[in-house]
């Protein structure tokens, strides 16, 4: 087992000392793709001052604020749909082109909207999930499994019990388990907004960078935004996806 | 179809004629049947020959294109529970919180809890109670399955083939269960099996389902029922299989399924 866990390391190994050989000692490379002892030493630096852990924290609170938002709107606007059936033959197919939107389309305009603070970000975290959120929760409320259905009409459940006790639960494990992927599009959108108009965040930090042609910035950055992504992934699919999994079937 | 002796007073429910159409064939030839209060009907038949829709239609659930169902006076359909073959449980909820589904789903009053568990005392289910749905074995699923059934307190229980994935003490116990239940309360259950010995150990009449060998051209499912000899009936499940004249009934089931 301890083996196999360490062969996992092996590629990472053989990507860094690959790099290394190539861009090491030779300064038009090392200008465009720095190597991985400088970017490990900027990350190291800026790690310790505590200017990486700030950006990161902006840049995550920004998706998170987005994502709460969002997920709760998308249960709440979805649930209604579920139960107004009149509303949702109406509104159904506008749902599923909005879903399909580029919502990045949009960013430039969350500028107008939302002036280009944190609610800027936020919004664009929003905007990127609230239909996913919306059109989880519409299917989960308006099919829930058969033989669940089947049990409710053999109690002759009226209607408004169907919804709270069949439909409401059904809708939020579709949610929860459509969280991870979510949560991945409002981060993505949270950084989207820093590039555009910033001055705190990953997005701004690695913006600035670049623009300096300070390339072991660039990648300290990419490297932190890596890390608070697989961070937020893992404590999402912790909390949601898997109690969910086993309550959808 | 020859009456028991009993059926002086209305049905619980009667099927007249009742015919059920799925796109454009027909299911069964027209279905006559009544529902008795104090009896278990046995349901047998090979498979998709329309038992479960048979029961759907007895629930009312299900409403046929042909024919009439009938409820006595003081039945209301609330009271008519059907128990479907799928377990169908709610994994969100606990089985405690399963178990009383239907009472809760029927407003049975706020002694539910002391409901539940006498439930679960019934069908040996207490000790897993705080349990979740996940981790249940099929047979676990199935007892809380019955006693949910049972604990919304129906007159008329429609089990869809109850006994799969019970063990052999659990069948036996659900058998003898069910005698004592209809003879509480002017109760009536009706319980799909594939198992002919079953259907004959438990019942008071077996209906079933098969092919008429009299007429080629008709390809239709006909439904009869043939009720358990007195001899026979007045004796409970457990002590049925021994009885002289059981396998005999039970051969002449089977012989109406050869010829089908």
């Amino acid at each position: 087992m301890l083996v196999r866990v360490g062969l996992r390391f092996l590629p990472l190994l053989v990507f860094l000392a690959g790099w290394h050989l190539i861009c090491a000692g030779n300064q038009r490379r090392t200008f465009l793709f720095s190597t991985p002892g400088r970017v490990a030493q900027q990350f190291w630096e800026d790690l310790t001052s505590g200017v990486l852990a700030g950006h990161a924290g902006i840049t995550a609170s920004e998706a998170l604020v987005g994502f709460i938002l969002a997920t709760l709107a998308g249960t709440i606007i979805g649930l209604l749909l579920a139960s107004w059936s009149r509303l949702s033959d109406i509104v159904a197919p506008y749902l599923g082109m909005l879903g399909a939107v580029p919502v990045y389309a949009l960013a430039p305009m969350t500028i107008i909207w939302f002036g280009i603070g944190f609610w800027q970000k936020a919004g664009i975290a929003f905007l990127s999930t609230v239909f996913v959120a919306t059109n989880q929760a519409f299917q989960g409320a308006s099919h829930p499994p058969d033989d669940q259905m089947l049990i409710f009409r053999a109690f002759r459940a009226r209607p408004l019990q169907v919804l709270w006790k069949l439909r409401f639960p059904v809708a939020l494990a579709w949610v929860a388990s459509g969280c991870r992927l979510n949560v991945g599009f409002a981060f993505l959108g949270a950084f989207l907004g820093e590039i555009i108009s910033s001055n705190v965040g990953l997005g701004h930090y690695i913006m600035k960078a670049s623009s300096l042609y300070d390339v072991p910035r660039v990648l300290s950055g990419v490297l932190a935004l890596l890390m608070v992504a697989f961070a937020i992934d893992k404590a999402v699919s912790a909390l949601f996806v898997a109690r969910a999994r086993s309550m959808v079937r | 179809m020859q009456l028991p002796p009993t059926v002086e007073e209305q049905p619980l429910i009667s099927l007249e004629g009742v015919q059920v159409v799925y796109g454009a064939n027909h299911l069964f030839t027209p279905v006559h049947s009544r529902i008795v209060a104090g009896e278990l009907l046995s349901i047998v038949g090979p498979s998709g020959c329309g038992k479960t829709t048979f029961l759907l239609v007895l629930a009312g659930l299900l409403r046929p294109a042909v024919g009439n169902r009938v409820l006595e006076n003081k039945l209301v359909d609330s009271r008519i529970i059907y128990v479907p073959q799928q377990d169908a449980l709610l994994p969100w909820r606990s089985l405690r919180a399963n178990l009383g589904l239907g009472s809760e789903l029927q407003h049975l009053g706020l002694a539910s809890a002391a409901r539940v568990e006498k439930w679960a005392r019934i069908f040996n289910v207490t000790s897993f109670l705080e349990k979740r749905v996940h981790e249940l074995s099929g047979g676990m699923r199935k007892r809380i399955c019955l006693a949910r059934a049972f604990c919304a307190d129906p007159s008329v229980v429609l089990l869809d083939e109850p006994f799969n994935n019970l063990d052999f003490v659990d069948r036996r116990r659900v058998e003898t269960f069910l005698r004592t239940w209809i003879a509480e309360d002017r109760r009536a259950a009706v319980c799909v099996t594939h198992d002919i010995e079953q259907a004959v150990a438990m019942g008071d009449q077996v209906g079933y389902f098969s092919k008429p060998p009299d007429d080629p051209r008709n390809d239709l499912m006909r439904f009869d029922v043939m009720p358990i000899p007195e001899s026979l009936r007045k004796h409970p499940p457990s002590q049925r299989w021994a009885h002289p004249e059981f396998h005999g009934v039970v051969e002449k089931i089977e012989r109406m399924f050869d010829h089908g």
